[in-house]
């Protein structure tokens, strides 16, 4: 730490002022401006929030003061510890939805989240190293079967939406360590290929979402005509996808093809999932360029803004606030995440550039994900909004990653 | 540790841009919809959140139908009223209330406790005031507008049993949901108040039956006037889909009939070729109507509290002891392990047996005289069969009681299926203490009279294997959902039963009924060739149960039955002639005019019970 100068300021403040804005939030969900049947003024999440906030600078602290060489050299141990919590997680019952949380008095863990931390540090760990070129495949094997099991169990909690996250999270991960972008496409082109055809056949009925994709496929496969050899496969991978398909789906039995279709397109839910992103379309449209004002917003007391003060916190910043608040905060999000990026080409570690980086995509995907959700463009996951969303363990996880990325930017130069 | 290479950083550089390009590029993607939104949409939002406030009413699914094999409905929906407070005028809740006392008997302190309940679970939905409102009440609020302008009268599908008392343990019926259901099956569209399938095939079939609820979304001003639909945001509700039973409805209603005056019993018809129920009785029974409307308390309590039991299903859950009809299994396990010669004559029957110093009685008085296996059988002579279990293998019965598909659970689709018991050396050793107990037990397990227990159902089966040449069948009453077939025609062969363990068992049970010295021998039917092995099972609360297992025609199999019926006495004397009635029916053999139960003279033969339809 002898450069003092190279502490990242502008990452802690933006974390801070996030901060600030989620408390402030979660302070006005509970606190309707007229006094309706939801209960006024109540304080219980806002005291919770703030124990947290205690709890998540300690983290911070954490990520900071310790070496990055600890973690790398513990990675596997947290990440055993992890997959211990996701497993312990399935045997415990009680309270609602209980399979998601371990409950420590009123507050409760949620250890998918903090598999995300461990998670970051093996993949950083599998796939830095000395050598490379002729290995770099069976590190990417290495680091895709590391995160097998962590997905498995969090489906089985279930929880889609953060299963799928920890799944998005690795590709920027493995194009910052050397896979190329085309290559990460061609894995994943088979896979949306199935979603597609399934979205455009048995749920809406729509097939020009897959047609596109399609011809969109051909272009990129001529567009890298000269290596011939990975263009043919992506087009046959696809197409044969396509093709085998249907065959595939209808040796499924009728039950097992529901609940796949349960599974994407959680149907009976619908009715209220399509209520719930109505009414925070409406919290987010009528709060206008400038919003309604801090506390003052209208769409938040009513009883069908669901899970306000947690998932759909957004809305309620977006009425409240309005365009210019709800830029404010994109913009904050948008120079954290950049802030990441740079700290991880800055840092001289293999391993801490690598974790920056999966700290930058982990940001970019809650955030992304969350927001796209609250304004009716992203299928209902249940993914929190970091720094903002009421909910203990994102918030820790979010300021150890914070504290990681300060870390960074003054221990840049060690290896 | 690992160091970056410099060629490394010079590819990171370009890298980094790409991903800062891609990341600003992605977030404006989200600024650019937040600007659709808050400002090109802003009137139309912001019209919603003004005075104007969105409605959703949700539009229940009607539940799926219930039909025989034939396509006869035996469950279907009528139409019910309920008297609806929409949510916005909750606060008047009171006066209304108050109001409406004045006009119609109502318990108020009641409504205000469901109303209590439905706003901490379900608030913002209309609460039903009056659910399934009677016509004088339908009618005054409809007259009565000015008085009760909030009201709103709803129409609602309500599940009907057709037929009222019947087949009530097979169809089950529904009830208003549970917490603890709701709380296991989050995020499949039951609310509070939701009617779901409780026992029977409206439980087993609960995901189909359902259907999915659909919903209009209305736009309402504040003085409650509808401004119009949202076409976008209504969804039509799907109606549940049709379930068909294996279940020949005639049989069932024919043959609860037959067993009706006799108080309590059960009976299984069972297809014996692949196991498809034709018939599952169990009496006393109730009418499934009176759960769909809402049971009230006090009858609730008068069902759960009689003492004849009658919400227990008798043929599923019910286990008793088998009697002789256990014999067919004793049989089978004598020849299996060589323990006998069919044509030898082991045992003079002087009605009573000698072992140890232990006298067991063979049930006729005067006893049978010489016995060999036929004669043994189809006379039911218990003396020839303890003389078999001084030299049995407890093991060796158990083992071939189990092949039998005894003492597990059939893996019949209906829930709560009673396993039953069949004791082996394993079982007595925990229960007495190794080497505590005696041969003694087999003597009485071979006549079906010891610890061994079995259900009607599982006796149905074992009349079954008999019946089509030796093959476990899978029991199941689902034949199609939707028009799908859905049948599990799974069977297993026993491995051990031989074609000519077969040849001998078909023999001995039809002499059961066409031997001039058979205990069914007053239930023969001319014309039709039946089998079967009647039964007497004790039993320490009273009157002996009457038990027959049987299948018919003799020579081409084509249904088994198991029917056992309560306190009524020896198994030749009701369960016998009961079976032969329903044969009767079932292949239609009976003359033109006569009518399906008819009591007349007492059978020859056994304890004097009476008997029907006897010729």
């Amino acid at each position: 730490m002898r450069l003092k100068g190279d502490f990242d300021w502008l990452v802690l403040i933006t974390a801070s002022v996030l901060c600030i804005v989620g408390l402030g939030l979660i302070y006005s969900v509970f606190h309707p401006p007229q006094n309706g049947y939801a209960e006024p003024g109540d304080n219980t999440f806002f005291i919770r929030q703030l124990i947290w906030l205690a709890i998540g600078m300690v983290a911070l602290f954490a990520g900071f003061i310790v070496p990055f060489r600890i973690f790398e050299a513990l990675a596997f141990v947290f990440y055993g510890v992890g997959i211990v919590l996701l497993v312990a997680v399935l045997f415990v019952k009680g309270g609602p939805q209980a399979q998601r949380w371990i409950a420590i008095g009123p507050m409760r863990l949620q250890p998918s989240e903090f598999m995300k931390i461990a998670l970051l540090f093996v993949w950083a760990r599998v796939l830095s190293g000395q050598r490379r070129g002729s290995d770099r495949s069976q590190k990417v094997i290495a680091a895709l079967a590391l995160s097998v099991i962590p997905f498995l169990l969090i489906l089985r909690q279930p929880d889609l939406g953060t299963a799928m996250v920890l799944f998005v999270i690795i590709f920027p991960v493995l194009y910052w360590r050397g896979i190329k972008g085309y290559q990460i496409f061609f894995f994943l082109s088979p896979l949306v290929t199935i979603l597609l055809i399934i979205y455009g056949e048995k749920i809406t009925s729509n097939p020009w979402p897959f047609g596109i994709y399609i011809v969109f496929i051909f272009l990129v496969a001529y567009w890298k005509r000269s290596d011939l050899k990975a263009s043919l496969s992506l087009v046959v991978a696809n197409l044969g996808t396509a093709l085998i398909f249907p065959f595939v789906w209808q040796r499924l039995k009728v039950y097992q093809q529901d609940r796949i279709l349960n599974f994407l397109d959680p149907g009976a839910n619908r009715l209220d999932e399509g209520w719930q992103v109505f009414q925070s379309k409406i919290a987010i449209g009528s709060g206008g360029l400038s919003g309604k004002g801090f506390f003052l917003g209208t769409q938040k007391a009513l009883e069908f803004l669901p899970a306000k003060h947690t998932d759909f916190i957004f809305s309620v910043l977006g009425e409240e606030v309005g365009f210019v608040g709800a830029l404010l905060v994109l913009v904050l999000f948008t120079v954290l995440i950049v802030r990441a990026l740079i700290l991880g080409d800055k840092a001289k570690s293999e391993f801490a550039s690598t974790v920056c980086i999966g700290i930058a995509a982990y940001f970019f995907f809650q955030v992304f994900i969350n927001v796209a959700m609250t304004t009716g463009m992203a299928p209902v996951t249940g993914i929190p909004l970091p720094f903002l969303s009421y909910g203990g363990s994102s918030l820790v996880v979010s300021c150890f990653f914070v504290g990681f990325l300060l870390n960074c930017s003054v221990r840049w130069y060690e290896y | 540790m690992a160091k970056r290479d410099p060629r490394d950083e010079r590819r990171g550089k370009n890298r980094v841009q790409k991903l800062v390009v891609l990341t600003v590029l992605l977030i404006f993607v989200l600024v650019g919809r937040l600007f659709y939104l808050q400002h090109i949409k802003y009137d139309y939002y912001s019209q919603y959140a003004q005075e104007n406030q969105l409605q959703r009413e949700r539009i229940i699914a009607p539940r799926g139908l219930i039909r025989d094999r034939h396509g006869t409905p035996l469950v279907d929906n009528v139409p019910s009223f309920d008297i609806m407070l929409p949510w916005r005028h909750r606060n008047a809740i009171r006066d209304l209330v108050q109001d409406l006392c004045a006009y119609m008997p109502l318990d108020s302190a009641r409504v205000f406790e469901r109303f209590e309940a439905w706003s901490r679970r379900n608030a913002g939905a209309p609460f039903p005031l009056i659910p399934a409102a009677n016509k004088f009440v339908i009618s005054f609020v409809r007259e009565n507008v000015d008085l009760f302008p909030q009201l709103r009268v709803e129409t609602r599908a309500t599940r009907r049993y057709r037929n009222g008392v019947y087949a009530a343990h097979l169809l089950g019926y529904v009830g208003e949901v549970s917490d603890q259901f709701l709380f296991e099956n989050q995020n499949k569209g039951y609310h509070p108040g939701d009617l779901v399938g409780r026992t029977g095939i409206e439980n087993v079939c609960e995901e189909f039956l359902k259907g999915s609820d659909g919903q209009r979304v209305v736009a309402v001003n504040a003085s409650g006037t509808v401004l119009g639909e949202l076409p976008l945001l209504s969804i039509p509700p799907q109606p549940g889909k049709e379930v068909t039973l294996t279940i020949d409805a005639k049989a069932q209603g024919v043959l609860e009939e037959l067993i009706d005056p006799w108080g309590a019993g059960a009976a299984v018809v069972m297809d014996v070729n692949d196991g498809a129920i034709i018939a599952a009785v169990s009496l006393p029974q109730f009418d499934p109507n009176s759960f769909a409307k809402g049971i009230p308390q006090a009858e609730w309590d008068r069902l759960y509290k009689a003492p004849e039991k009658p919400l227990f299903n008798r043929f599923l859950r019910a286990t008793y002891p088998p009697g002789s009809t256990f014999k067919v299994i004793s049989t089978f396990a004598a020849l299996h392990n060589r323990l006998v010669n069919p044509r030898e004559a082991i045992v003079y029957c002087i009605a009573a047996h000698r072992f140890g110093n232990r006298i067991f009685k063979c049930w006729k008085a005067g006893g049978h005289g010489y016995m060999n296996l036929h004669n043994g059988f189809v006379q039911s002579c218990d003396s020839y069969y303890y003389e078999v279990a001084q030299v049995m293998n407890v093991d060796d019965l158990a083992d071939a009681a189990r092949e039998f598909g005894l003492g597990e659970k059939t893996g019949v689709d209906l829930q709560n299926e009673a396993k039953g018991l069949v004791p082996d050396r394993k079982y007595y050793n925990k229960r007495f203490g190794r080497n505590k107990w005696t041969q003694g037990l087999v003597l009485n397990n071979i006549i079906g009279q010891g610890e061994v227990l079995a259900t009607v159902l599982q006796m149905c089966r074992v009349a079954a294997v008999v019946a089509n040449g030796g093959y476990l069948v899978q029991p199941h009453v689902i034949m199609a959902v939707e028009g799908e077939d859905a049948r599990v025609v799974a069977r297993k062969k026993v491995r051990s039963l031989s074609q000519s363990a077969v040849d001998n068992l078909r023999r001995v049970m039809k002499g059961v009924v066409h031997d001039q010295d058979g205990t069914a021998r007053s239930s023969r039917i001319a014309g039709l060739a039946a089998a079967g092995k009647t039964g007497t099972a004790q039993n320490p609360h009273g009157e002996d149960h009457s038990w027959f297992i049987g299948y018919a025609p003799a020579d081409d199999p084509e249904i088994a039955i198991a029917l056992v019926v309560e306190n009524a006495g020896h198994g030749g004397a009701v369960a016998a002639p009961i079976t032969k009635q329903f044969y009767l029916n079932y292949f239609g053999l009976l003359p033109p005019d006569s009518v399906v139960t008819q009591q007349t003279a007492d059978t020859p033969g056994f304890g004097g019970g009476d008997s029907e339809g006897e010729e």
